[in-house]
């Protein structure tokens, strides 16, 4: 397939899935309280599109600044962790343990803690992004060529230097994959922590729409969330590729 | 990481409140923002809170059992939330509980909802029944107490667990013969299905059963009481001269919630507020005590049905949970 036709059929099938969607719900007669037709979601998004922009402009800022948090904590974790040993053994059982617990409870804490609004969301995004980095950013380090190490090392080479020379380089690619799914996540991250304990956000505003059975509203803000995922996503994706071309083939195979 | 994680959040909280003058406030309602909740918003929109000198930030909340611990967290200065909440914690930490001192909702709003024509002619008639229940909810967990002040025995009474949101719709396709509900929330659910709540289903409010505990109203936390006293007073004089307004014109209330949250529907918020008004407000009591003031059997009642309940150790007496003297002259709290 080439790249232009891979294009036209996914924008082919995002369209029929809408499609089939409204086609579906005027043919089975389904009420707007429990599915409402895209055409609905659309128009409730116009109407309200005003409204909306400051819920989503929050959301867009605590996902960034948490995000931003998460990828410094998680970097400098997964160097730590992937370049010894001993951490590695020591700290992993812990971190695959907070990061097994579902976040949406940690959310009541961090109010009790901080109170609502920002400050949890923000906090929430970056705990939920952190994990992916470190275990993405230490494997890579950890799994460098011994061969590579060895050559570092008859050149003299101290451990730091074959860490900043050829670990962080080599794992640089694994670094840029762990990115695109942390920025996801830290937005579903923010949007959790914001229909807890928020005044502001889209998912407050999800949960204010459905206490007054504005089904389509509650339907714009998934469309919302949606769209802003997956600019955030391909905006990581373009940077990846110029980051670390390098390291995918070029050719198909 | 939790240096930075510590000011970061340092920031944040100050960044607000640092420009404005007055004793800062931190307010936690007990859900989202909603009609019933007008007072507030207007409180603070119309300069009431500023002229008592105080800088009152108000966030949305989680459940009015909710408020109080966050109030005990010491996130909070204050909030709207349940008494029952107040009453189970004043019997373990007596210290750390907050106490009320402005009761809004006099009636509980709980309630067992069920079909006009269905099976279910009284309370008593509910023996051998299923009924649906959410579990955790108040409702549920103050259904044996409902059945004894009712005489009727819940032992009898089946119990189903469900969601929250699905008790109508259980009850609409005959599932349940009778849902443990909160009659505000419901009220409006029913409203949005598209049925009558008023022909369509007969309600039995727990208050009217016998079963006559206080609802939600403002707390404030034992630290603010005993430090800012002061800050209590404007607190509830501001809130009480905003619900005299509201009051007077519901549509103020609805005009201000729909400029904070212009996403709220205005037409359903009213309705939300009358219904709040009528059924958890607006009582005999509180024509004939004002609005806040609570009286001390009544309470004092409460407050064992609640130990009964949750077989609490210690015995809170009604003045640990709920302190009088900061109620403004009966003329601004009559209605």
């Amino acid at each position: 397939m080439t790249p232009r036709t891979q294009k036209i059929a996914s924008a082919t099938l995002i369209v029929s899935v809408f499609v089939f969607w409204e086609i579906f719900c005027v043919l089975a007669g389904i009420s707007e309280l429990i599915l409402p037709r895209p055409s609905r979601i659309i128009e409730a998004f116009l109407q309200y599109a005003l409204a909306i922009a400051p819920h989503a402009w929050q959301t867009l800022y605590t996902t960034l600044v948490g995000f931003l948090f998460g990828v410094l904590i998680g970097l400098s974790l997964g160097v730590l962790i992937g370049s010894s040993k001993l951490c590695y053994d020591t700290a992993y059982p812990l971190l695959v343990g907070i990061s097994s617990i579902p976040k949406v409870a940690v959310v009541p804490i961090f109010v009790l803690w901080f109170g609502a609004g920002t400050v949890p969301a923000i906090l929430t995004a970056m705990i939920i992004c952190i994990f992916p980095i470190v275990v993405n950013v230490s494997t890579g380090i950890a799994t460098v060529e011994p061969e590579l190490e060895d050559v570092m090392k008859s050149l003299k080479a101290n451990k730091l230097e074959i860490l900043w020379n050829v670990g962080l380089p080599r794992s640089l690619p694994y670094f840029f994959a762990a990115l695109k799914v942390s920025i996801t996540l830290s937005f579903v991250g923010s949007v959790i922590a914001e229909t807890v304990a928020s005044n502001k956000g889209v998912g407050n505003m999800m949960l204010i729409a459905s206490s007054q059975f504005n089904v389509p509203l509650v339907f714009s803000g998934l469309i919302v969330l949606a769209v802003m995922g997956i600019s955030l996503y391909a905006i990581f994706a373009l940077l990846e590729g110029r980051m670390t071309g390098w390291a995918t083939r070029k050719n198909n195979v | 990481m939790r240096k930075l994680l510590l000011l970061t959040a340092f920031v944040m909280s100050f960044a607000g409140s640092a420009l404005a003058e007055g004793i800062p406030i931190k307010f936690t309602l007990d859900w989202k923002i909603q009609g019933v909740h007008g007072w507030f918003y207007l409180a603070k929109q119309k300069g009431y809170f500023a002229a008592e000198g105080l800088d009152v930030t108000i966030d949305q909340g989680e459940g009015s059992a909710a408020t109080v611990s966050r109030i005990m967290s010491g996130a909070y200065d204050a909030g709207f939330g349940d008494m029952n909440a107040i009453i189970q914690n004043a019997a373990t930490k007596p210290d750390e509980a907050p106490v009320m001192v402005y009761q809004i909702y006099n009636q509980p709003p709980f309630a067992v909802l069920t079909k006009t024509g269905g099976p279910v002619k009284n309370l008593k008639s509910l023996e051998g029944l299923t009924v649906g229940a959410p579990p955790g909810s108040a409702s549920t967990k103050l259904f044996p107490a409902l059945a004894t002040a009712a005489g009727f025995d819940a032992g009898k009474v089946k119990l189903l667990s469900v969601q929250k949101n699905l008790q109508e719709q259980m009850l609409i396709q005959d599932q349940v013969s009778a849902s443990l509900v909160f009659n505000v929330t419901s009220y409006l659910n029913i409203i949005g299905i598209g049925m009558d709540p008023e022909k369509d289903f007969t309600w039995y409010p727990y208050g009217a059963s016998g079963l006559d505990i206080y609802s939600n109203g403002v707390m404030v936390s034992p630290k603010l009481l005993k430090n800012k006293p002061e800050a209590v007073q404007g607190l509830v004089n501001a809130i009480a001269k905003a619900m005299a307004d509201v009051l007077a014109n519901p549509q103020e209330g609805i005009d201000i919630i729909t400029a904070t949250e212009p996403l709220s529907n205005g037409k359903l918020e009213m309705k939300r507020l009358q219904f709040a008004l009528n059924n958890l407000i607006f009582s005999k009591e509180s024509k004939a005590n004002g609005i806040g003031a609570v009286d001390t059997g009544r309470l004092t009642r409460s407050i064992n049905t609640i130990k009964k309940l949750y077989n609490l150790s210690g015995t809170p007496k009604a003045e640990d949970v709920f302190n009088a003297s900061f109620l403004p002259p009966m003329a601004k709290r009559s209605f």
